[in-house]
């Protein structure tokens, strides 16, 4: 099991913290710590994940979160 | 101009080709109601028995034309009630779009009447979902739906609106039908690579899904197994990617699927994925799954590449275009060898294909009905055993003519779907059930009625949960724990309650006899088939088995 950081910028919205979460939830991967904060974009939020997993588990929350339309990119 | 919410929204769902609705009334939605009592000259409205039949409706619909199938639902109920048809569309890759109504703005969060948090209820089975807000946003919100759930990998879309946003005025300017997101392309090294390993295959094979249909790659799947000399197999969701009068289609593959097809699949050195997502139900044991065979997959969704099965060779692109490339870059190959194999596995199947019992016989009930019809007449199906044997039996010939709940296995799908596919197509079309998932829905034989529609439902009726049955007969010590139904109920004087036709039958002649009154007939027809509640379905692949361990008979 390996560390995994993710960064994401996410719209601004409300349920938009819900349905990440939740994705995360529905395919078994346990969110170890989470930090959201605005940007100077009103419209944007950043959004840190830390969770830990195998290499499937990283492709997959990849994969998965960039298929989330309120997700703007991830690095 | 500005005109109110409710007739901004059907105006939108006009101006996106929208010709036809499913739905249920209810009090959030008066206002949309009375704005397609309006426009219904422009707009046709078909209201359902309950609101799960209606987003079934919507999915056959979009089945059935490739469109964007549209359910309307009330607030609270009404809305819980489209769960199951977004699930089924959603596992089963189906543009949708759904509309609810919700109280207005200011009572939301105060546990109304009818209130119920349908966004976050749908978000696991939706592929997004919206709340309006504001009626100024109301058109370009729908106008999003329409485009997210026609783009890429298909799926349904909720657009939840309050009813003070469907009250209030806005600009409302037409713009014509949204296009889709550009579809990703495979890279061309990854076609080369691709290209490269087909050359070097002897025993290539085809797997195909529902995303070869979804992408309209029908011809390039032809001319591809054509030009590289392969066999084809498919999951259900691909069934009719290929004609069954095609010579190299050996039918589906899976748990019950056609031992062939699942045989050669196994003995493959290359198989090749198109549009197909790897279930268990298709694959058996993944540990065990196509070992001697290096795997391509060709899917537009990245995220399948990799999740079930560890694939050689990932390819995320539109499957139709990377097709397109795959055939300009392949050498024409033969493979009579292969071939041969592949009849000897035909002889075998021929020799030891299992003997159906009963008078009337489940094949021969699908081989009758099947004679009736022609190749665009559109096939539902329900969910268990007759589903199977169905997949198995019938003669599949034209793209999109068969609706059936793969990814879920929806019971109580099949009248929903056929519905929409019978108003999509004006075709008659034949729903084949059990008299358990028939039980489920059978409500919407109103639905089948009061639009007048020739819908043949023909009832495998064993008196059991067939399917259940059969496991718990093969794994369970014969405890036939709550399969056994004791009911009563005469389906042919229902169906007559009903205002539809009915005929119960035990004979092949006697379902002939009634097909030949059901092709006359212009509104719906049932005809309950009585069948032995001892009837398998065979071959059968066990949960987490593989191919070694098919029972054939």
């Amino acid at each position: 099991m390996e560390k995994i950081q993710l960064h994401l910028s996410v719209v601004n919205r409300f349920g938009v913290l819900v349905r990440i979460s939740e994705l995360f939830a529905r395919r078994g991967f346990n969110i170890s710590s989470l930090e959201v904060h605005e940007t100077e974009d009103p419209m944007v939020s950043d959004m840190t994940i830390v969770a830990y997993g195998d290499d499937y588990a990283h492709t997959q929350m990849l994969r998965q979160l960039g298929k989330l339309h309120d997700v703007i990119s991830i690095d | 101009m500005k005109i109110t919410g409710s007739d901004i929204l059907v105006e939108t769902l006009i101006e996106q080709g929208t010709e036809v609705v499913f739905g249920y009334p209810g009090g959030q939605v008066l206002n949309i109601y009375d704005s397609l009592y309006l426009k219904s000259d422009r707009i046709k409205h078909i209201i359902t028995a309950h609101e799960q039949g209606a987003a079934h409706a919507a999915d056959g619909y979009a089945r059935a034309t490739g469109k964007v199938g549209v359910v309307i639902a009330t607030s609270g109920p009404g809305a819980t009630n489209l769960v199951t048809g977004l699930a089924t569309a959603m596992l089963d890759s189906v543009p949708m779009v759904a509309i609810t109504g919700n109280v207005p703005c200011n009572l939301l969060g105060r546990d109304s009447f009818q209130e119920v948090d349908i966004v976050g209820i749908t978000i696991p089975v939706t592929k997004h979902n919206f709340m309006v807000t504001k009626t100024e946003d109301l058109a370009d919100t729908v106008r999003q739906a329409f485009k997210i759930a026609k783009s890429g990998r298909p799926g349904p879309v909720l657009v939840d609106i309050p009813k003070d946003v469907q009250i209030k005025m806005a600009d409302y300017e037409p713009v014509p039908v949204v296009a889709p997101f550009p579809m990703p392309k495979a890279e061309e090294e990854l076609i080369e690579k691709a290209a490269e390993m087909i050359a070097e295959s002897k025993k290539p094979y085809i797997y195909c899904g529902g995303g070869v249909i979804a992408a309209g790659a029908e011809a390039e799947l032809a001319a591809l197994s054509e030009k590289i000399d392969t066999p084809v197999g498919c999951s259900i969701m691909g069934m009719t990617a290929m004609p069954n009068s095609n010579p190299r289609k050996l039918g589906m593959t899976g748990m019950h699927g056609h031992y062939v097809a699942s045989k050669a699949k196994n003995d493959a050195d290359l198989v090749i994925t198109l549009g197909a997502r790897f279930s268990d139900r298709a694959t058996g044991n993944v540990g065990k799954f196509c070992k001697g065979a290096k795997l391509i997959h060709i899917d537009i969704d990245a995220a399948e590449l990799g999740k079930n099965v560890t694939v050689d060779l990932g390819i995320r692109g539109d499957v139709k275009d990377a097709l397109t490339r795959i055939i300009a870059k392949v050498a024409e190959k033969q493979n009579p060898e292969w071939w041969a194999d592949i009849a000897k596995i035909k002889e075998f199947v021929a020799q030891n294909e299992a003997k159906q019992i009963g008078s009337l016989t489940p094949y021969d009930v699908i081989e009758t009905v099947n004679s009736y019809m022609a190749p665009e007449n559109p096939v539902a199906t329900d969910v268990g055993q007759h589903q199977m044997w169905t997949a198995q039996k019938y003669d599949f010939e034209k793209s999109r003519t068969f609706m059936t709940s793969g990814g879920l296995g929806t019971m109580g799908y099949g009248m929903g779907g056929a519905i929409g596919a019978c108003v999509a197509t004006g075709k008659r079309t034949v729903l084949f059930t059990g008299d358990g998932s028939f039980g489920m829905n059978l409500n919407e034989m109103m639905t089948a009625v009061s639009q007048k529609l020739p819908l043949i439902v023909v009832i495998l009726n064993n008196g059991v949960l067939g399917m259940v049955r059969q496991w718990q007969a093969a794994f369970y010590n014969h405890h036939f724990s709550e399969t056994t139904l004791n009911r009563k109920v005469d389906f042919a004087a229902l169906a007559r309650a009903f205002g539809a036709s009915g005929f119960s039958v035990a004979s092949v002649d006697e379902l002939n006899m009634a097909m030949k009154m059901a092709m006359k007939n212009e509104g719906p027809v049932l005809i309950d088939c009585a069948i032995d509640m001892d009837e398998r379905v065979l071959p059968m692949i066990p949960p987490g088995g593989a191919i070694e361990n098919m029972i054939l008979s």
